[in-house]
């Protein structure tokens, strides 16, 4: 009996969790980190929500290291408190960093197990002590702006790109998927504004994408949820649903796609008096123009950021699959047909 | 009184704890694509195993493998057992470091590692001590209804970020079954093999029908191929063969809104703890069962505390994962020994000793 009691006595204490256990106020959560990479030397930015009772804003702390861990490591031992990534939500890189490539950051983060895969991606257009003091401006709000701009229940929109970390690292290794990160920068009315995309292959940035085109990249992708594209003078009309068919074949040696994007829209406003069949075909046409752009970028620069390559996964061997980039992307064909149906005018009519 | 129902649970936890973990790597490693061949290859080879072995045992009806083994003959049984009970002693010293060390990679990182392996012994331990047999079915139970529904749910979110055309190809351009020649897929069987001895030690303490374990086997086949398939279709091929736990981290990325917790892995995880708890506990019984019936009947109140801190001490000698990774490779040629040859000695027994009843019964 006695020997129970023990041994159920010893399952309580070790069982209880409270191993090397620190309290969560000596604990300092950052829920975004800016990274900005120069000459080998790395300036880790944490910012630090004030956690009292009148929720005052964030804290920005930053220092240098020639890795990030020991940047992180040298906050951690200049403040009273532990840093822990747990709860990080964005990770901000500057344009430098970006360009010469995200592939050891990446790996680290995949490594630790500290920080959530499902972390964000962000590049920042402007240098980052810039961008950390100005979000940092107490009249732009509570410091969480950063955190609910890119939350899809909060603040994100559909011109947005939204790429978590798992994502980049399947970008570094795949050979037919490449990603898009948003790029920012600190607003004038605003605490943060977009200004587009930047296209990653293997982990480097080497294009950009406007706003528009990042939407239309957006939809394309199948991540379209209300987004508004506005036809040239003519009216703004609301994606409600959209649908993409693909068909991937060899025409004598070279990949060819036919994509067929079905497109369900409702019109928000008309300029004019533009009939139906013109809201149409204008909105036929302006897709088509814009997601050829966006085709030949990434035909220009390689980067397969539509995933082009997985629909043909099933006619190469995987040794080719490996070239797919540099020997087939810039080869295939790609024709885009645009069905678009206007599922209605809202509550005024439009001429037929 | 039948106990189909608690001992097909008992097949299923046992397996379900082994396959989350190594089970996946080990499939991608073994080809670049097409995993689902490896995946069936290896099932196949459970159920040939699984119904020899069931088959040699139908023929005594009511008698464990020891007893069978012991009676006949005493230096060809021990051909038999005492790799057996290698092979135990083997994974169970495994599986206590290795699940240690996950516990520790995935989310206990400040927690020494003698303390897990403490904690993955003495709990096991406790319910051998106190369930026996009975206790160890009946817990069974118990667990896959407190367990399954997070499990599952947690298998059915996975589905979330995957891309189907990573399925393909279907059947390889060329070389379909070089797996066959690499030592990953060997290392992969231990998930079919792990547990399967204990089908031998239950009848003289449960009645069951074969039929139970093949509809274990059924639900245990989605699992395999969900457990492999997973991280492909989500990360692709070559993203997930850079990954120590493949299917954790997929599970890592699962973004549910409307729940209250962040991260679901740790459904998934304190549930397999469960499961390799009981693992452990169930291999430690058959441990405890060939040593008393076989070599010399001790109480278990002795037994018991004497294999945990010989486990303990082996494991402790474990200095990292990799030396455990070498001991799961070293471990291959006695696993192939003891999973064919045992079933093929059992149903080769029963086979002349069904004969020989036949023979008897023609005589009288």
């Amino acid at each position: 009996m006695i020997l129970r009691i023990l041994t159920a006595v010893l399952m309580m204490t070790l069982l209880s969790g409270c191993w090397d256990n620190k309290d969560i106020n000596h604990r300092a959560l950052p829920i975004a980190m800016g990274i900005s990479y120069q000459e080998g030397n790395y300036e880790v930015f944490l910012d630090i929500p004030k956690v009292t009772e009148k929720n005052e804003g964030i804290q920005v702390i930053s220092a240098k290291g020639d890795t990030i861990s020991s940047a992180i490591d040298h906050i951690s031992m200049n403040l009273e408190d532990q840093v822990d990534l747990l709860h990080l939500k964005v990770i901000i890189v500057d344009k430098a960093f970006a360009t010469r490539g995200l592939d050891e950051i990446t790996a680290s983060i995949i490594r630790s197990r500290q920080v959530s895969p499902k972390t964000m991606f962000v590049i920042c257009d402007e240098p980052l002590n810039r961008f950390f003091e100005r979000i940092n401006n107490p009249s732009n709000g509570d410091g969480n702006e950063i955190y609910d701009f890119f939350q899809k229940n909060a603040g994100w929109n559909p011109e947005i790109a939204y790429t978590p970390v798992w994502k980049l690292f399947r970008g570094i290794h795949s050979y037919t998927n490449d990603v898009v990160l948003p790029i920012i920068q600190s607003g004038h009315s605003t605490a943060i504004q977009s200004v587009g995309a930047g296209i990653l292959k293997n982990g480097k940035m080497v294009e950009r994408l406007t706003n528009e085109q990042t939407l239309l990249y957006n939809v394309f992708d199948g991540n379209s949820m209300q987004g508004k594209i506005e036809v040239m003078g003519k009216a703004t009309v609301q994606i409600v649903n959209s649908r993409i068919r693909n068909q991937s074949r060899f025409v004598s040696q070279k990949p060819e796609l036919n994509s067929k994007l079905y497109l369900k829209v409702i019109v928000m406003d008309a300029i004019g008096n533009p009939s139906m069949e013109e809201i149409k075909t204008e909105l036929q046409g302006l897709l088509q123009r814009v997601l050829n752009e966006i085709f030949n970028k990434i035909q220009r620069v390689q980067a397969d950021i539509f995933g082009i390559g997985q629909h043909f996964r099933d006619n190469l061997s995987r040794d080719e699959l490996a070239q797919w980039r540099t020997e087939y992307l810039p080869q295939v064909k790609i024709k885009l047909e645009v069905h678009t149906i206007i599922r209605n005018t809202g509550n005024l009519k439009l001429p037929e | 009184m039948s106990k189909n129902l608690e001992v097909s649970a008992t097949y299923v936890m046992t397996h379900l704890g082994l396959i989350f973990f190594l089970y996946p790597l080990d499939i991608i490693e073994s080809t670049n694509e097409s995993h689902w061949i490896p995946v069936i290859a290896g099932f196949l080879f459970h159920l040939l195993i699984i119904s020899m072995y069931l088959k040699g045992l139908s023929y005594f009806k009511g008698q464990n493998i020891v007893d069978i083994l012991l009676k006949k003959n005493k230096v060809l049984a021990w051909v038999v057992l005492f790799p057996a009970l290698l092979y135990l002693a083997w994974i169970i010293v495994l599986a206590v470091r290795a699940f240690a060390e996950v516990l520790s990679i995935v989310f206990l990182s400040n927690t020494p590692l003698w303390v897990l392996m403490l904690l993955l012994l003495i709990v096991p331990g406790f319910m051998t001590f106190h369930g026996k047999i009975g206790g160890l079915l009946r817990l069974s139970v118990l667990l896959s209804f407190l367990f399954i529904i997070p499990v599952v749910f947690v298998m059915v979110t996975s589905f979330q970020n995957i891309d189907w055309h990573y399925l393909f190809p279907l059947w390889p351009g060329h070389g379909a079954f070089t797996f066959l020649t690499l030592p990953p897929f060997y290392k992969s069987l231990f998930a079919y093999t792990g547990g399967f001895l204990l089908l031998g030690f239950l009848p003289s303490y449960a009645n069951f029908k074969p039929k139970a374990i093949f509809l274990g086997c059924l639900v245990l086949l989605p699992t395999y191929l969900i457990s492999v398939y997973i991280p492909v279709l989500t990360l692709g091929e070559e993203t997930a063969r850079r990954l120590q736990f493949p299917y954790l981290l997929v599970v890592d990325t699962i973004e549910i809104n409307w729940l209250m917790f962040d991260r679901i892995n740790i459904f998934l995880l304190l549930s397999l703890v469960a499961f390799t708890m009981f693992f452990i506990a169930v291999t430690l019984w058959q441990i405890l069962i060939i040593i008393r019936l076989g070599v010399i009947d001790i109480s278990p109140n002795f037994l018991i505390p004497i294999i945990l801190l010989c486990t303990f001490i082996a494991c402790l000698f474990i200095p990292d994962w990799k030396t455990a990774d070498l001991l799961f490779q070293w471990n291959i040629p006695l696993r192939m020994y003891v999973s064919i040859v045992t079933p093929i000695f059992v149903l080769t027994m029963g086979w002349l000793h069904a004969r020989k009843t036949k023979l008897g019964l023609n005589n009288s």
